[in-house]
């Protein structure tokens, strides 16, 4: 059925404006845990959302480059630990991300 | 919303996963067994310092030995003013149905009816860490254990023994062993 009225043209236009970094599943998933944690590191993260290594660096570099999440590396008795958290942009990021889910799925 | 719920949710699983170590009940098992010897016991001060850094130990052995394998996770402080304000305003209402319950079936300037009554007394005092611990991990066990600490606890301050203190020392040992289930 053809858009006709300005209204149901505006709801879709909405679909357009959602945030397609995270609303890729697997990021998505990243997003969520971190939401909901102040940090975690990466092998927890992996056991959490199911992602091998490679996948969920892959992801978690892509949400890096968008200023999401922080990735702090460091050493805990002589051995490398990742530590990943939310940044401010990507907690507000992911709000607005569930606001607009949640009108267009109304 | 279907959304916070699901949030909520998430929060709850990746809290059960971080202390599928179990070693925080391990430890609180162990204070809970050993805290009724140690009572009246002279080293009791140092005690009250092994329940404060509880926390700090067990953290520590989970940095060397249970992190690596299962991942670490930081969550989000309580408020210690609101956490504080919180476990006052509870260790409060438990001497007030304490006091009340000694002064109708008993006298409350009678020290002896206070330790008759501890283990009821410690019983309602185990309820709040169990409700902390189901409302964040969202486990019904934790619930099963805060009924039984006070069913358990009213049933050793009734139960004649020897002395009150060995009411108390039994419940406590009991209630141990449980947390460590």
């Amino acid at each position: 059925m053809p858009v006709s009225d300005s209204g149901s043209s505006e709801e879709l236009q909405q679909i357009a404006g959602i945030d397609r970094l995270i609303h890729e599943p697997a990021r998505l998933m990243i997003m969520a845990y971190l939401y909901v944690v102040e940090s975690a590191d990466f092998l927890f993260l992996m056991r959490q959302t199911g992602l091998t290594p490679g996948n969920l660096s892959s992801h978690t570099s892509k949400l890096e480059a968008a200023g999401y999440i922080e990735i702090v590396k460091e050493f805990v008795d002589k051995k490398p630990h990742t530590m990943l958290r939310l940044t401010d942009a990507g907690r507000g990021a992911f709000q607005d991300y569930r606001e607009q889910m949640m009108e267009v799925l109304r | 919303m279907t959304q916070n719920i699901n949030l909520k949710e998430i929060e709850k699983k990746a809290y059960r996963d971080s202390q599928q170590d179990g070693l925080m009940e391990v430890m609180m098992g162990l204070i809970l067994m050993t805290f009724g010897g140690f009572f009246y016991s002279p080293i009791f001060a140092f005690y009250i310092l092994l329940i404060v850094f509880a926390g700090r130990i067990v953290e520590f052995i989970r940095r060397r030995y249970t992190h690596p394998r299962i991942g670490f996770v930081k969550f989000h402080e309580e408020n210690p003013k609101d956490a504080m304000t919180g476990v006052f305003l509870f260790e409060v209402a438990v001497i007030v149905i304490m006091f009340t319950l000694i002064s109708i079936f008993g006298e409350v300037t009678d020290y002896s009816q206070w330790v008759d009554w501890s283990p009821l007394f410690f019983g309602m005092i185990l309820v709040g860490p169990f409700a902390h611990a189901q409302s964040r991990s969202g486990n019904v066990r934790y619930t099963g254990y805060a009924i039984l600490s006070v069913v358990l606890g009213l049933f050793f301050s009734l139960a004649e023994f020897a002395s009150g203190r060995t009411g108390l020392i039994l419940y406590l040992v009991l209630m141990g062993g449980i947390s460590f289930h």
